[in-house]
């Protein structure tokens, strides 16, 4: 009886707190867009931002609100929502809470790419090239490596994801060590920022970032079954090694194109889906979506402080998730709901 | 129903069971006994294609499951297995309901809700419903696990140790429950069962197992023999008690 009773309250107060999120995620949203594009060095009132939309009388004011802060926005939802799916993806995929585009050896793969662009003076569309390379050639080496080594299973990709980017991390510090003059846009790039990003950058993603989030939108009910293990989910019924291969590569290029954007911003990953996980359960229906827009609201609203930090010179947006969200998901371990 | 012919499966080098063949007809209980390591578990994953045999073939009402997806055996066979983890926040409700996954473009939402609170029903864990699948006991997930195979609603059930977690009551339960789904739907039961007491009771027939070695399937009067016992599980025949009035099988301590 008394079980039951604890249980009930349980359940009770899940569902408030569950409401109380949505809510906050609303308002979130809703303010991010007066808030994102009335931040920032040049002055653009409340009241333009409404008037800019239906006539561009101030042209400076209709060029910072068309030409930088709108993309600058879209693109920070954009690779949020692309690195809160694809972690949510790698955690369920790899049976790992812990785990995200880090631990498969992508991100360090797409930083390491863009690397030897910098290194190289080449700039413009080649940076997100060379990095949309590197990781799809460190996901090739992952999944060879995790197929020689006793086949396709959660440890031994993420074994493989291990020692490949420990390896790259190292070829990382070689370009550092011999990138002279490139050092500084080579370590400003590596720490992740929206700092003069344009449409141009969200073209780039935009094919990838459509493409890869339906891929994994219709693989929701095995990404709950693959939770439980792959011998679980093929006595079920679900084509192991086709979804696992069809979820992998669409989380790689999500996260791939992300840093190729936006250099390496981290813990966005990680602590999207974690927090959803821990306020509406596990099932993926909720969770791959939630984390997808938890995830797009953290980075859009981490820009934003950006941009109203920025008059002591801007600071990377990767190192403002870093420095919050570590924190954070230290709280959030410590005092874990379930 | 199910014929088994030939099947050998070794893991890198080690042969773990070879030659194995059955059959068995719709509606038959069968319970496989064996030592430690004497390859059940794998000769179930064989059965079930979660393992593919390296000689042999399964054949289910004539079809070679080797030729099927995971889909089309999942319609035919649900496994409850040995023991299952998982770090992720399930509800109880959300997990059995994974068990109609080869089967829910077929079915309603309304169907579906139906067949979870009737398997719920069945096994008697209504007060689980709304828990989370990771916080359960060892023994509270296999009743769970035991709902989700019963909502595949297979003409064949392969049952992995599914009560080797559980009290005798919650025991008794689910192995009525499953002899009610043998005996009213006609469902055929491969099982593997440590008890031996518990599997004469429980099965129709009873095959021995241990590596390479296999009796047949044999009648549990055939089967309670302590020299097949002494044989299959390398026990001194005379530290078998064999009680013939009551059928009962104990080891001297």
């Amino acid at each position: 009886m008394l079980l039951k009773i604890i249980i009930l309250n349980f359940n009770i107060i899940q569902k408030i707190v569950s409401k109380i999120f949505i809510v906050i995620l609303i308002l979130l949203a809703v303010f991010a867009i007066p808030v994102g594009l009335t931040t920032g060095i040049a002055n653009i009132s409340y009241d333009s931002v409404f008037t800019l939309f239906n006539n561009n009388s101030n042209p400076t004011a209709h060029l910072v609100f068309y030409q930088i802060r709108l993309p600058r926005m879209l693109l920070a939802f954009m690779v949020g929502a692309s690195l809160g799916i694809s972690g949510a993806v790698f955690q369920g995929l790899l049976i790992n809470p812990l785990a995200d585009s880090y631990t498969t050896g992508i991100a360090s793969g797409s930083a390491f790419g863009a690397s030897v662009a910098i290194l190289l003076g080449l700039g413009g569309y080649f940076l997100p090239l060379f990095a949309i390379i590197g990781a799809i050639i460190t996901l090739l080496a992952v999944m060879i490596l995790s197929a020689k080594s006793g086949g396709f299973e959660p440890r031994n990709l993420i074994l493989s994801g291990i020692v490949v980017g420990a390896i790259l991390s190292a070829g990382l510090s070689l370009i550092k060590s011999i990138s002279g003059d490139s050092l500084g846009a080579l370590i400003f790039w590596l720490l992740g920022s929206f700092s003069g990003r344009s449409w141009t950058e969200v073209l780039i993603l935009s094919p990838y970032f459509i493409l890869g989030t339906a891929l994994i939108l219709l693989h929701i009910k095995e990404l709950d079954l693959l939770a439980f293990g792959s011998e679980q989910a093929s006595a079920l019924g679900v084509n192991v090694k086709r979804t696992r291969y069809i979820l992998i590569i669409s989380s790689a290029l999500l996260s791939a194109t992300s840093v190729a954007v936006s250099g390496i911003i981290g813990f966005v990953g990680l602590v999207a889906p974690h927090i959803i996980r821990s306020v509406f359960g596990a099932t993926h229906k909720v969770v791959l979506p939630l984390s997808f827009f938890f995830g797009g609201l953290i980075l859009l609203w981490a820009d934003i402080l950006v941009r109203a930090l920025s008059f002591a010179g801007e600071i990377p947006v990767g190192v403002i998730t870093s420095l919050i969200g570590g924190p954070f998901f230290c709280i959030l371990l410590m005092r874990k709901l379930r | 129903m199910i014929k088994v012919n030939n099947i050998s499966y070794a893991y890198n080098t080690k042969n773990v069971i070879q030659n194995i063949s059955f059959n068995l007809k719709a509606g038959e209980i069968l319970t496989i006994l064996g030592p430690n390591g004497g390859g059940k578990t794998t000769l179930l994953k064989c059965l079930n294609n979660i393992l593919m045999p390296k000689t042999g073939s399964v054949l289910i009402n004539e079809t070679n499951i080797s030729k099927m997806s995971n889909q089309d055996i999942a319609c035919l066979m649900a496994l409850v297995p040995q023991k299952l983890e998982t770090l992720f926040p399930f509800t109880v409700q959300e997990t059995i309901a994974m068990g109609l996954y080869a089967k829910s473009k077929f079915l309603s939402k309304a169907t579906q809700n139906k067949l979870i609170d009737h398997a719920i029903d069945k096994i008697g864990i209504a007060y689980l419903k709304n828990r989370y699948i990771n916080e359960l006991s060892g023994g509270e997930k296999q009743l769970v696990f035991v709902a989700r195979a019963i909502i595949q609603d297979t003409p064949i059930l392969l049952f992995d140790e599914a009560t080797s977690n559980l009290d005798i009551n919650h025991t008794a339960t689910i192995l009525r429950a499953v002899k009610s789904l043998a005996k009213d739907k006609n469902v055929t039961i491969i099982a593997i069962i440590h008890d031996i007491n518990l599997a004469i009771r429980f099965s129709d027939k009873i095959m021995y197992l241990n590596g390479g070695d296999q009796s047949d399937t044999l009648s549990i009067d055939k089967a309670i023999k302590p020299k097949l016992i002494s044989k299959f599980y390398n026990i001194d025949l005379k530290d078998i008690e064999f009680n013939q009035v009551s059928k009962t099988i104990n080891v001297r301590l």
